[in-house]
């Protein structure tokens, strides 16, 4: 692909390489601890000859079943290696915000007020999704 | 069936998925979420709650690359994610508590509805720019990018801004519910209702995901409903495919292949159909 760096804004770059760094981070992080998890370095949560009883269950009932917290309750239990994984999967899920919060400095340090609001506003929304409080813990 | 088979027919499936997609032009998630609900033994919950999240990992993955080009508009995406994210909460949690039946017939209908989309939308290469409206007129959202293919600078102009958000809002409902990654959609509201240059809205759509896939995304990890086993082996493998699909672009015949994803689109929307109404189990 041809860059044409001239037609491209300096917040647009500078959120390109946090986004950048954050998915490399991930990434690495997802297959690591996945990694551990498959070799049986440390004992599962849920054993694995168990997994096909409670992954046909729907979510409420798979939690009942299986006795695991929801929200950010995996937290205490990344001993076990299946719960491990949640630090990839919830390091990904978190990129989006951080890269909005640099963004967000830059906007606002640029004068940028209707741009910089609405980034404020997202970083509410996402970080309100990823607190549990809308719904998403019981 | 030994536990252990399924994470590796799933990465083989993925991978598989990865490749289609990226050379039939639509993203993972579209395929993923009825395919893997209708023929492989997890509850839809995880299903969803897995193609949300290898949805955002392909748009994440895809982002640096467009946003470095100007292949992707910052500016344009952040009032559409802004409504898409808060629309995508409610469409989570709604898809959360209904009935999988329910929700497996109406993603059936729903995928369903994006074959005849597939089928009769065509994308406009490169829209007339026209005077904006107020809003657009007020964020700016105008730009200019290079263009290799035409091997010149193209400028665009975003249009119909209001209604353009009320069909994110849309979008928003539709991804949470169903875990779908929504490009199909993304693409032609940005292209066909905004005035967006096709290749300007594609880029566009990626970004766009990364922001409306992650709020939907912390809806489900939230409530439990992503399975390590299933979410691991399936974003590999779509990353996996998609990199392979992408060398492959330019010698694969693409026509041909669209026809195979729209075959198995209908395939497996009417087996999500029928297995949502009971007909098929």
């Amino acid at each position: 692909m041809d860059l044409k760096p001239e037609h491209v804004s300096e917040e647009q770059l500078r959120y390109a390489d946090w986004l950048d760094a954050g998915i490399k981070i991930g990434l690495v992080l997802l297959l690591a601890t996945f990694a551990v998890y498959a070799a049986g370095v440390l004992p599962p949560h849920i054993p694995f000859s168990e997994l096909p009883l409670v992954w046909v269950l729907p979510v409420d009932r798979y939690l009942a079943a299986t006795g695991l917290p929801s929200g950010w309750g995996w937290i205490p239990l990344i001993g076990s290696s299946d719960m491990l994984n949640f630090i990839g999967i919830a390091f990904l899920s978190l990129v989006t915000i951080g890269c909005y919060m640099r963004l967000a400095v830059t906007l606002v340090r640029r004068g940028d007020t209707a741009c910089a609001l609405i980034v404020l506003a997202e970083i509410c929304v996402l970080t309100l999704a990823a607190s549990g409080l809308v719904g998403g813990s019981h | 069936m030994a536990w252990w088979v399924w994470p590796i027919v799933l990465f083989a499936v993925t991978f598989v998925l990865g490749v289609v997609a990226v050379l039939g032009g639509v993203g993972g998630g579209v395929l993923f979420v009825p395919i893997v609900s209708g023929f492989f033994p997890f509850h839809l919950d995880f299903v969803r709650g897995a193609g949300l999240l290898l949805a955002l990992c392909g748009a994440l993955a895809a982002g640096p690359a467009l946003l470095r080009s100007g292949m992707a508009s910052m500016r344009l995406s952040l009032p559409l994610a802004l409504v898409g994210s808060i629309t995508s909460i409610f469409g989570a949690l709604l898809g959360l508590a209904l009935p999988a039946n329910v929700v497996q017939t109406a993603l059936g209908a729903v995928i369903l509805a994006i074959v005849i989309l597939m089928l009769r939308i065509r994308g406009r290469e490169t829209p007339e720019t026209s005077s904006p409206d107020t809003l657009s007129a007020a964020l700016r959202l105008h730009g200019v990018y290079h263009d290799p293919a035409l091997g010149r600078d193209v400028e665009w102009q975003a249009r119909n801004t209001v209604a353009g958000l009320a069909t994110f809002a849309l979008i928003g409902v539709l991804a949470g519910m169903f875990g779908l990654g929504a490009g199909w959609a993304n693409v032609p509201a940005l292209n066909l209702l905004m005035g967006v240059p096709l290749k300007l809205a594609a880029g566009t759509s990626s970004f766009l995901l990364s922001v409306i896939d992650t709020s939907a995304a912390w809806i489900y990890l939230n409530r439990g409903a992503m399975l390590p086993i299933l979410v691991v082996p399936s974003c590999v493998g779509i990353m996996l495919g998609a990199r392979i699909g992408a060398r492959l672009l330019r010698v694969a015949p693409t026509v041909l292949i669209r026809r195979i994803v729209i075959v198995l689109l209908a395939f497996a929307g009417s087996r999500a159909l029928l297995k949502g109404l009971g007909l098929w189990t």
